[in-house]
Formats: structure tokens, C-alpha cells, sequence
């Protein structure tokens, strides 16, 4: 199973916000998702990003994908 | 074409995505479809070729037609960036309202003033969810 660490878009229609969200990459926006671990907010200026840095790294030791972006986003923060 | 959208720490995909859910009925259904996965659900191109069953190259040449496509309606009708403009008066609008609020003279404001007050503040965030 491809489990992959990514954003999900959220919020409003011309505001986007996104999840960070650990889920499997075959079933795009039908929702599910097995666990947040984050959110990142591109609006503001700097834009800001939440994550709980305990539950990213259990999940990168157990194999999860950060896509590209998740991963610029955790390295600013100092998480990997 | 104009200057770049909104303020300088916006990154191109937040620049896209924004121009996408104000223009994404200038783009072809499959345009689209491939613009949201890659930069709503946040797909590479490589899931995204394998979800929708069309070539690697395929997907990035749709994308990078849509990309094109977006970024030509906003230097044309330029309705993101106002939008955003629009937004950051809303902001000070509601700061302003904020501040009158807060302030100790408030006490001497008639019912009816508080109540216009109270109106306009939730007219601002009307217009901020639309």
C-alpha cells in the first residue's frame, strides 16, 4: 500500500488551507484519510504550518511518503 | 503580462491553486482534473498518470497547457488579484471595527450605532467566506 504523507486542500473556495494528512495515494478525494498530522496555512505572510512531530516521525520510521511539499514544510520546521 | 499575484512570499503552487478555483471552467475537464490532483490532493505526476490512466508526459503537458491557461485569463481579467486586494481593505476594515469596539468610549455609543457596528462586522466576514 502506497501510504503517503500529503496536503489535502481545505477551507474555502478562494482561501486555501490544507490538512496534512497521512493517506493512501490510489484513492484521491474520496476523503479518507488514516490520520491527520498537521495543517499548513500558505495565506498568511509568512505562511504557517502546524505538525505534531511525534506522530510525522512514527509514520516516516513506518515507511509513509512525504510528497515534496510535506517535505519542504518539515524541514523548515526542523522535523526531518 | 502583470506582476506577479498578490504579495512575494506567495509560491507559485499557492498561485496556481488560487487562479484555479477562480478559473478552473476556462480549462478542459481533464485539464482541471489533473490541476486538482496535483495541486489540491497534492498527487505526483507519476499517481496521477497511474489514477487516471494517461502517460506521465501526458499529465504534465495537461497541467503545464492549464498552467499556462490560468495564468493568461488572470493578466486578461486580473479577478484574483483584486479579489485579494479587496480582501486585505476587509482586513483593515475589520480591524478598525475591532479597535472602536474595544475602546473604553464605546459606552457612550447610542443601541442603534452598536447594533450597525455589530452588522457591519458580520457583513465583513460574509464577504470573507464567499
Amino acid at each position: 500500500m502506497a501510504v503517503k504523507i500529503r496536503l489535502r486542500r481545505m477551507g474555502a473556495k478562494k482561501a486555501p488551507f490544507y490538512r496534512v494528512v497521512v493517506a493512501d495515494s490510489r484513492y484521491p478525494r474520496d476523503g479518507r484519510f488514516i490520520e491527520q498530522v498537521g495543517t499548513y496555512n500558505p495565506m498568511t505572510d509568512p505562511s504557517t504550518s502546524e505538525f505534531d512531530a511525534e506522530k510525522v516521525q512514527k509514520w516516516i520510521k513506518n515507511g509513509a511518503q512525504p510528497t515534496d511539499t510535506v517535505k519542504r514544510l518539515l524541514k523548515e520546521k526542523g522535523i526531518i | 503580462m502583470k506582476e506577479p499575484l498578490a504579495a512575494e512570499h506567495m509560491d507559485k503552487n499557492v498561485e496556481i491553486c488560487l487562479l484555479f478555483s477562480f478559473y478552473r471552467n476556462m480549462l478542459t475537464d481533464r485539464q482541471a482534473e489533473c490541476v486538482d490532483l496535483y495541486y489540491n490532493e497534492d498527487l505526483s505526476l507519476s499517481e496521477i498518470s497511474e489514477h487516471l490512466g494517461i502517460t506521465r508526459q501526458g499529465i504534465r503537458d495537461n497541467i503545464k497547457r492549464a498552467e499556462h491557461s490560468l495564468l493568461d485569463v488572470e493578466g486578461r481579467l486580473g479577478l484574483a488579484q483584486r479579489f485579494l486586494q479587496i480582501k486585505k481593505k476587509l482586513a483593515y476594515i475589520d480591524e478598525l471595527i475591532r479597535d472602536i469596539e474595544q475602546s473604553p468610549n464605546v459606552r457612550y455609543l447610542s443601541d442603534d450605532i452598536k447594533r450597525k457596528i455589530n452588522e457591519i462586522l458580520t457583513i465583513v466576514s460574509q464577504i470573507n467566506e464567499e
